[in-house]
């Protein structure tokens, strides 16, 4: 009896945090269906004309393109920077500056994101980088690097010390036992560095806000753009289809390390 | 000249010296352990025959040939981990064929060569296997057989039964030993287990503090300890603090030395080495080379190499029993093995022994 009563209990409290979490989620995804052109909710009557009406958007098309693009260069770039570091760790476990190191590569999270906005546009006007392509590539790279650092390097923890010593003694030189055994046994978390890069790059508001001279515009500069001018359902379609987009990117990425290890991962320096 | 030869080995991490001057000479296809307690150097020595480690002075030689420059993928060493190391994402026969590959043997050659080292190992059937559906045992083999397959000049074992149940482990010396000689593979072992040592090797080199402190076969390090902790390691020993009174006139090479209770005991040394009066030495035996004189107690020890002692602890194992015993008047702890008629060994009750063989330690 009290055994049911607690799971009862259990199921409640869980059941009252997620409603809590993914309300707002929820309001926009219905929103988005709506009728009317004002954002009531719930919405009177349902229709999918946002949704059909979005390639009539002036820009969005291009946004999506150039957040896409940046995402992926991004992601592309930091997930193999962070391999490469942290195979450059994993080779230095012994030696003590390791962890002073791991600290030092995790600081691009823990600074406020508008301070690191602020930081780079000052930076590039010194350099004169006038591309925003690659202003923003460099920027999203700067924040990536930590999350892709921290995935792969636990990636590393998860290999023996040994099997690379077995490899050498069974004939593979160095460039053979990074090809033949660490990067298979890495592939998870490579994926895993990678789909997460995508997905804090594609959602990336503030350092982009700083960094964007104008030239290139991505998804979220540009809803929050359309906010200015417009408040119709027809930005909850476009939230909606990012939402899907993202829970699809989240279940990826739960399959390849698991969220619970990215918990792990994310929050800090670990031991 | 040895197959494999270490010559004044010297190695030392952030000032802690780990290997002082190790020389060390292993003949073709034998079997030899470094045997040692954790701290002792055997795995650092492992590491720079492996080529993992590089020492500080002194060189590692193979068939004649300084190696102590190659990298650890130019010495022809197989090696079997504690943890086995295979890799997880290959099937038992991609991980016995990946040394092969390195080497560009052709696929047909490498097929033939894994199908008969797996069936040598006994794991034919588990060719398409991953290592974790394996057991602790055949994992085990498969490390045995992807070193093995590269028929290589050493095979180095660290501590490769460390990791098995104790039963398996027994079994799995048994095999270890019958697939080295099926190969005739040099082999280098370390452990931190006597017995294993004694019941699989040709020669051990038994690693105390960074030094070798004796080299012998098994028997020879049983017999004729060279000091006490050599003596100590292996088997059970009996020590007796004694102070050397003078040499027997009778038999040369013979020393007399007198216990604290005023016993005498007669014995050489180990290596022939030359003792002074009032010098500390240990009476060394070992529990079977006592027997029984008396069993009244109290009959006094006139007599050398004779004692009289307490029976403190019977300790029964089955086939034999310990008996220990606290020696009269100097108060040591020695073992006595008992195989029958144990109603003698009546708790405080005193026997008289002589010791039939014996050594004296100078250290």
């Amino acid at each position: 009896m009290l055994k049911k009563f607690k799971q009862l209990l259990n199921f409640i409290v869980l059941f009252l945090i997620y409603s809590f979490i993914l309300a707002p989620l929820a309001v926009v995804i219905l929103v988005s269906f709506s009728e009317s052109s004002r954002i009531v909710v719930p919405p009177a009557s349902f229709s999918l004309k946002w949704y059909a009406n979005m390639p009539k958007y002036d820009g969005l098309f291009q946004s999506v393109k150039a957040s896409t693009i940046i995402a992926v260069v991004s992601s592309l770039v930091t997930t193999f920077i962070g391999g490469i570091t942290s195979y450059a760790l994993y080779k230095e476990t012994a030696s003590a500056r390791i962890k002073w190191l791991q600290s030092f590569f995790l600081l691009p999270v823990v600074f406020p994101q508008i301070v690191l906005g602020i930081a780079l546009l000052i930076l590039f006007s010194m350099i004169r980088v006038s591309n925003d392509w690659i202003a923003l590539i460099v920027a999203h790279s700067v924040l990536v690097l930590p999350y892709a650092l921290r995935i792969i390097g636990a990636g590393f923890q998860g290999i023996s010390p040994s099997l690379e010593k077995a490899a050498h003694t069974l004939g593979a030189s160095r460039w053979k036992t990074i090809w033949y055994i660490f990067v298979p046994n890495l592939m998870p978390a490579i994926f895993g560095a990678f789909i997460f890069g995508m997905i804090v790059s594609f959602t990336q508001f503030t350092i982009t806000f700083f960094v964007s001279s104008g030239t290139v515009r991505t998804l979220p500069l540009w809803l929050f753009n359309y906010i200015h001018y417009m408040f119709d359902p027809g930005i909850a379609a476009v939230s909606t289809v990012m939402i899907i987009v993202m829970a699809i990117s989240a279940y990826l990425l739960d399959r390849l390390v698991g969220v619970g290890n990215l918990m792990e991962i994310t929050s800090g320096v670990k031991g | 000249m040895g197959f494999l030869e270490l010559v004044n080995i010297k190695k030392s991490f952030d000032k802690t010296k780990v290997l002082e001057d190790i020389n060390l000479t292993v003949e073709k296809g034998q079997f030899v352990s470094l045997l040692g307690a954790s701290g002792s150097g055997k795995s650092t020595c492992l590491g720079i025959v492996a080529g993992f480690i590089h020492q500080d002075s002194g060189k590692v030689i193979i068939k004649g040939v300084d190696v102590s420059s190659f990298e650890p993928q130019e010495r022809k060493i197989g090696m079997v981990f504690q943890d086995y190391a295979l890799f997880p994402h290959m099937t038992v026969a991609d991980n016995v064929a990946f040394g092969l590959k390195m080497r560009h043997c052709p696929l047909k050659e490498r097929m033939a060569k894994v199908k008969k080292v797996l069936e040598i190992v006994g794991l034919e059937e588990q060719f398409h296997r991953l290592p974790k559906e394996l057991s602790g045992g055949q994992q085990q083999r498969v490390a045995l057989a992807r070193a093995l397959v590269l028929e290589p000049e050493i095979l180095l074992l660290d501590e490769p039964l460390s990791n098995l149940d104790a039963k398996l482990r027994e079994r799995m010396r048994g095999e270890l030993r019958r697939i080295q000689r099926e190969f005739g593979v040099t082999t280098l072992f370390v452990t931190h287990d006597q017995s294993e040592a004694m019941s699989l090797s040709d020669m051990i080199a038994v690693l105390d503090k960074g030094q070798i402190v004796q080299y012998g076969t098994p028997e020879n390090l049983y017999m004729e300890p060279k000091n006490k902790f050599a003596a100590d390691f292996i088997g059970r020993i009996n020590f007796i603090e004694a102070v050397v009174f003078g040499k027997n006139d009778d038999i040369s090479g013979e020393y007399l030395a007198l216990d604290s209770g005023g016993r005498r005991w007669v014995g050489t040394t180990v290596d022939g080495s030359v003792l002074t009066k009032n010098q500390r030495v240990t009476v060394a035996f070992r529990p079977e080379d006592l027997t029984i004189v008396a069993e009244d107690a109290k009959s006094g020890d006139k007599e050398e190499n004779t004692f009289t002692a307490e029976v403190v602890q019977v300790a029964y194992q089955g086939s034999f029993t310990y008996i220990t015993l606290r020696v009269e008047k100097t108060g040591e702890e020695v073992i006595y093995l008992a195989f029958k008629n144990l109603e003698k060994f009546q708790l405080n009750h005193y026997l008289k022994f002589r010791v039939s063989r014996l050594q004296l330690l100078t250290d």
